[in-house]
């Protein structure tokens, strides 16, 4: 009956009128985001956070996770329509979404797309109420090795799973650790490679960064050419899908709901991979796989409904461990930080008000965006008839507004416009900016745990070996950095290179 | 396919640039034109783009490693501020050596152009350029203001469009992200010296 009085807990949160208006912000600014092709997330939560200091901290998390959310719905109207992504997680549903469209059935499409997220939300917002406060216990056993080698594992996963060589993707965590570094040092307060600027005392900033490498080099990357916009113009009508379409995307979107989130528990581009693998998956156990790719409905049910399960999923590092799984995770962490709440395994206990919140918002949430995207679909759709000549200077004033009004500093605006440089080259030079981006995240929680780990066992760097679960998360790091030199699992890898290639975090 | 290859590329036209400077401008686009046409030939392998990564990260490891030295490296006891920048910046020094070595050894891959198109360096360079204005003039000039020039500027030479069309999505632009942002979510944009 605990469960039942934290819900109850939630609801109250949840069920007054400013803190309903807060989610529907945020997961109209959601939806619009992930229209919005170039534009993702991660840039909509850097802009707003600034914004929500003067908030409580619930409110402010409620619309956060709102835009998270909200962007995965997004996402897949102008990857249905457009045949553009319009978020990273929702290149698959290109495949045979636009397929369906350009067949007529872009009304179904919509339709089932927002119908498994929904089913799929809701699915993983219940399992991540399920298992999260038992993972927080766990977690209480955690000390300075274990986080440790924890950390690294995450950083050595999105390594693996890098479309590039790992030893370009091991160079990028390795920069990406070493900008970390740079600022006030959290042990000794020294000041170290800041060379007296004083907006670097703080360390390089990450909204900054991010906008900088996926917001401006996504943006300088598409000004190069122009892009074919070719909206599909037939009447979207029927979003309602039909009993037979029903029938064909029922099974997947549960497959998907369950394969999301526990891929999405995961560090890494959750999303991403989660709605890749379905689609495998789906191809795979389908009696007429040599369809896929023609418009087949389940091709876009079974990702639709993995990549918004994975959100749910990603949550759980953030609630039970305070270790952020990708960047917009990261800046929800900074956001805790900001508002004096310490995360990790006792954030539960000591703030169930936030806890049972947030989540009691995801539901509402996710029916504020059925309502959103079926019945609304047309305002989405005018919005994806704006050129992208147009667009893009838009896109760029957001960036730039959002990364000046964190700290009123032009100094980080400036940053930006150089990662934006960085991450334009580096993007040609076949370096991937993820792994950068998560080792940048979790850089200074990764040194502060070598750091006491090696004080508590007097330098001895067998302390990750000595103590049980550090040393079986030491293990599968080993295993995945030695793999793939082994033939056949190293053929494995190429594979899943194959399918991740080109996506963000 | 995201990129169309039968559209024309449209051109960037500097304000009154090519009249002034006629010489100046087509002599650097010809050579842009002349560098696309001889691609076949101009393109690099993947190891040539690797010898050129290589080498900048060799340097940005040294340049970590040595100046971690400025503060406490401490030792493996009692790990000090530097051990981490140290130890990070030996790392890099070693991968991007490796990165050199394997480069030495195969050619890799051809890769496709750096820019797409003959011209594509041109709307890169004024995207960045234009970018770099509005950090330098903002606090001067004001948010509106430099809002409404900026967008100007880019919806009128990147991909070119009408006047009366740069200047309405500028003008709309502006004053509605100067009410959402100033007056709406009040965040703090500089005003300028003309106090708008």
């Amino acid at each position: 009956m605990d469960l039942l009085s934290h819900i109850a807990l939630g609801a109250q949160i949840i069920f007054t009128p400013s803190n309903l208006l807060f989610c529907f912000i945020g997961v109209l600014m959601g939806t619009l985001v992930g229209v919005l092709p170039g534009l993702g997330p991660t840039a909509a939560i850097a802009l707003l956070l600034p914004n929500t200091f003067h908030f409580p901290p619930v409110s402010a998390l409620i619309m956060l996770a709102g835009i998270y959310y909200g962007a995965m719905y997004g996402g897949s109207t102008t990857s249905i329509l457009v045949n553009i992504p319009g978020e990273a997680a929702s290149v698959v549903t290109c495949l045979d979404g636009y397929q369906m469209a350009r067949k007529g059935r872009a009304g179904p499409a919509l339709g089932i797309a927002a119908m498994g997220s929904f089913i799929a939300g809701t699915l993983s917002i219940l399992a991540l109420m399920l298992v999260a406060p038992p993972m927080a216990k766990v977690a209480l056993a955690f000390g300075p090795p274990e986080y440790f080698s924890l950390t690294l594992l995450g950083l050595l996963i999105l390594i693996y799973l890098a479309s590039s060589s790992i030893l370009k993707a091991l160079m990028m965590a390795v920069f990406g650790l070493l900008i970390g570094t740079i600022g006030m040092d959290s042990i000794s307060a020294t000041h170290r490679l800041t060379f007296g600027v004083l907006e670097l005392s703080d360390g390089v900033g990450l909204i900054p960064v991010i906008m900088g490498v996926f917001g401006v080099a996504e943006v300088i990357t598409n000004v190069e050419d122009a892009i074919k916009q070719e909206v599909v113009t037939t009447k979207v009508k029927n979003l309602l899908p039909s009993i037979q379409d029903w029938k064909d995307s029922f099974l997947p979107i549960i497959r998907g709901s369950f394969l999301g989130f526990f891929i999405g528990i995961l560090p890494g581009p959750a999303p991403v991979i989660s709605a890749f693998s379905s689609y495998a998956l789906e191809k795979k156990i389908s009696k007429y796989p040599e369809k896929f790719g023609t418009g087949v409905i389940e091709a876009v049910a079974g990702p639709e409904a993995a990549n918004n399960s994975a959100t749910g999923g990603a949550f759980i590092p953030l609630f039970t461990l305070g270790i952020p799984s990708n960047s917009v995770i990261a800046i929800l962490l900074g956001a805790f930080m900001i508002f004096g709440i310490q995360p990790g395994p006792l954030l539960i206990s000591q703030h169930p008000e936030l806890f049972w919140g947030t989540i009691m918002s995801m539901y509402v949430g996710n029916a504020m965006l059925l309502v959103l995207n079926l019945p609304l679909i047309g305002i989405w759709v005018k919005l994806l008839k704006v050129p992208y000549p147009i667009l893009f200077p838009l896109i760029l004033v957001f960036c730039l507004v959002g990364v000046y009004s964190l700290n009123d500093s032009l100094v980080e605006v400036a940053m930006m416009i150089g990662f934006g440089c960085f991450g334009y080259v580096a993007r040609k030079f076949r370096f991937e900016m993820a792994p950068l981006i998560l080792a940048l995240v979790i850089g200074p929680m990764m040194e502060q745990n070598l750091r006491l780990s090696l004080v508590i066992s007097q330098g001895s760097p067998w302390i990750f070996v000595e103590h049980p679960i550090s040393a079986t998360l030491i293990a599968i790091c080993l295993s995945l950095l030695i793999s793939p030199l082994v033939p056949w699992i190293g053929g494995k890898r190429k594979q899943l290179q194959q399918k991740v290639e080109g996506e963000e975090v | 396919m995201r990129r169309s290859d039968c559209e024309p590329a449209p051109r960037i036209r500097l304000c009154g640039g090519p009249r002034r400077f006629p010489f100046l401008i087509r002599g650097v686009a010809g050579l842009g034109a002349q560098l696309h046409a001889m691609e076949p030939k101009m393109n690099r392998t993947q190891s040539q783009y690797d010898r050129i990564s290589g080498i900048a990260f060799l340097m940005v490891g040294v340049f970590f490693a040595v100046y971690a030295r400025r503060v406490d490296i401490g030792t493996w006891n009692e790990p000090g501020p530097g051990f981490m920048p140290f130890w990070l910046g030996l790392t890099m020094c070693v991968m991007a050596v490796a990165l050199l070595i394997g480069s030495f050894r195969r050619a890799g891959p051809v890769m496709p152009p750096f820019f797409p198109k003959a011209d594509s360096w041109k709307r890169v360079l004024a995207t960045f350029a234009a970018l770099g204005v509005y950090a330098l003039i903002l606090k001067h000039v004001g948010f509106t203001l430099t809002t409404f020039l900026f967008v100007t500027f880019l919806v009128k030479f990147i991909f070119p469009q009408t006047w009366t069309r740069a200047l309405v999505v500028a003008f709309l632009a502006s004053v509605c992200a100067r009410f959402l942002f100033v007056d709406f979510l009040k965040t703090q944009l500089p005003k300028g010296y003309l106090g708008f």
